[in-house]
């Protein structure tokens, strides 16, 4: 193999399943010229295992943000990377994706409601004897 | 007489009202209608707005504030944020577009093209739970569900079968000898680790977490190591997706879908165990790609690591 070099795509906001990331790492991996690809979630965690993988990026995705990175040959790269962008934006309509996805409503009902459940409420504990209460206060009305 | 004046009394309304009136109502019309089944306790009382964050085949997700709600059909099944449509809806992606509003009021939740009727929804909560078995039919039921757990994983091996395991197993025993520290270390390398949705890491730690709430027996110390680590991962979850981020931090606040609760009453409480486990765990593997199994990887480790009642030793 001539000389090698790593090539990255970001795709914002782009939510796809395991399996589906996994079988197109696969199939990216077996592209001559491609010595080694990741398509993952831009978590910290996943952008360290890519580091120790050889196949650090030089941008800064966020954890919401789906990451295409392919090391090899230039060609066979650029190939690879115009490959997975295809596969993945054909199946654009079958998940999430977009800036309008990074909306914030900003409802402060919800937001007050989303305080007391997260925040306020005391976690619900185990009860040795049977039929003890785990509801957490008041029931709500959705009417 | 103007035109207007010749017409009945009804209609001498604003040229521009009449036209918003119909095509109102013809929106109203175009829009496809649905029945809610059933509402998870934790969504939003009325009335509230959000926008779609993401949606598939069979689940729409509702950034709504920091909670993030599903819309899903029947087959997603019954969770605290979880809203659960009646029959078959067919494709959501035909029902709701990213970042489209949606409205909950008057018993009715309405995005530009769905009308959702919550009018005879039941309410989900997690039913109350049985007591616990005594520890050795807990621990038998235990054995049976790792040998069933490792069978049905092997198909289907992801990073916690291989560079995270260490990490998955190191987090169980932090957890068996309530070392907080340890346990906070270890949950941090596996936060966001992991293709897809829901990396592995993360849905590992959802089950972890029920696991142990649903063995603490009330022991003080094991509370407050459940505890302890349950803050520290709602405090870092801004290190994975924002799907789940969410899953996490309920789960860090004790609460989680009725696949979950349903293993864990299955294994830990009386009944027939062994049956019911077995069905039970079914139900977890069907959710996700490998969602599910990991959940259920993260659940059995929590399991093993409080099977016993805790003792003195343990807690000193």
């Amino acid at each position: 193999m001539s000389a090698t070099t790593t090539r990255s795509k970001v795709f914002a906001n782009l939510y796809k399943d395991s399996v589906s990331l996994m079988q197109l790492t696969a199939q990216l991996r077996e592209r001559e010229g491609v010595a080694q690809a990741s398509c993952v979630m831009a978590t910290p965690a996943n952008l360290a295992q890519l580091k120790d993988a050889d196949l650090a990026i030089d941008v800064s995705p966020s954890p919401s943000d789906l990451l295409v990175v392919v090391r090899g040959e230039p060609q066979a790269c650029d190939d690879a990377i115009a490959a997975a962008e295809a596969s993945l934006q054909s199946k654009k309509a079958a998940s999430g994706g977009g800036e309008a996805a990074r909306f914030n409503p900003n409802a402060k009902a919800a937001a007050l409601w989303t305080a007391k459940v997260l925040t306020h409420t005391p976690l619900p504990r185990d009860a040795p004897e049977a039929g003890a209460s785990r509801g957490s206060g008041e029931p709500p009305s959705w009417s | 007489m103007t035109p207007a004046a010749a017409l009945p009394a009804h209609s001498a309304r604003p040229a521009a009202a009449r036209i918003a009136s119909v095509t109102g109502r013809a929106a109203r019309q175009a829009r496809f209608a649905a029945t809610v089944e059933s509402i998870g306790h934790l969504v939003p009382p009325s009335p509230w707005s959000g926008r779609v964050h993401s949606v598939f085949a069979r689940a729409c997700n509702v950034a709504c504030g920091e909670l993030l709600l599903t819309i899903g059909t029947r087959a997603l099944g019954d969770g605290p944020t979880t809203v659960l449509l009646a029959g078959n809806p067919g494709d959501l992606r035909g029902r709701f577009a990213e970042g489209e509003r949606i409205d909950a009021r008057e018993g009715r939740m309405r995005s530009a093209r769905t009308e959702l009727d919550l009018a005879a929804a039941r309410v989900w909560r997690p039913a109350e739970r049985g007591a616990l078995v005594s520890d050795v039919p807990l621990e038998a039921r235990l054995r049976e569900l790792s040998v069933q757990l490792v069978a049905r994983r092997a198909p289907q091996p992801n990073v916690l079968d291989r560079e995270a395991r260490d990490i998955a197993k190191a987090l169980a025993d932090a957890c068996a000898v309530l070392d907080v520290a340890a346990a906070r270390a270890q949950a941090d390398r596996l936060i966001g680790w992991g293709e897809g949705l829901t990396p592995a890491g993360d849905d590992f730690i959802v089950g972890l977490l029920a696991g142990l709430d649903a063995l603490a027996r009330g022991d003080a110390f094991r509370l407050a190591f459940r505890d302890a680590l349950a803050t520290h991962v709602a405090a870092s979850t801004q290190r994975t997706t924002p799907i789940a981020a969410h899953a996490l931090r309920l789960a860090a606040a004790g609460a989680w879908s009725a696949r979950i609760d349903r293993l864990l009453a299955a294994v830990c409480c009386s009944g027939d165990g062994e049956r019911d486990a077995a069905a039970a765990l079914d139900e977890l593997l069907a959710l996700g790609a490998t969602s599910g199994a990991d959940t259920a990887c993260g659940l059995v480790a929590a399991l093993h690591a409080w099977s016993h009642a805790p003792s003195f030793a343990e807690a000193a």
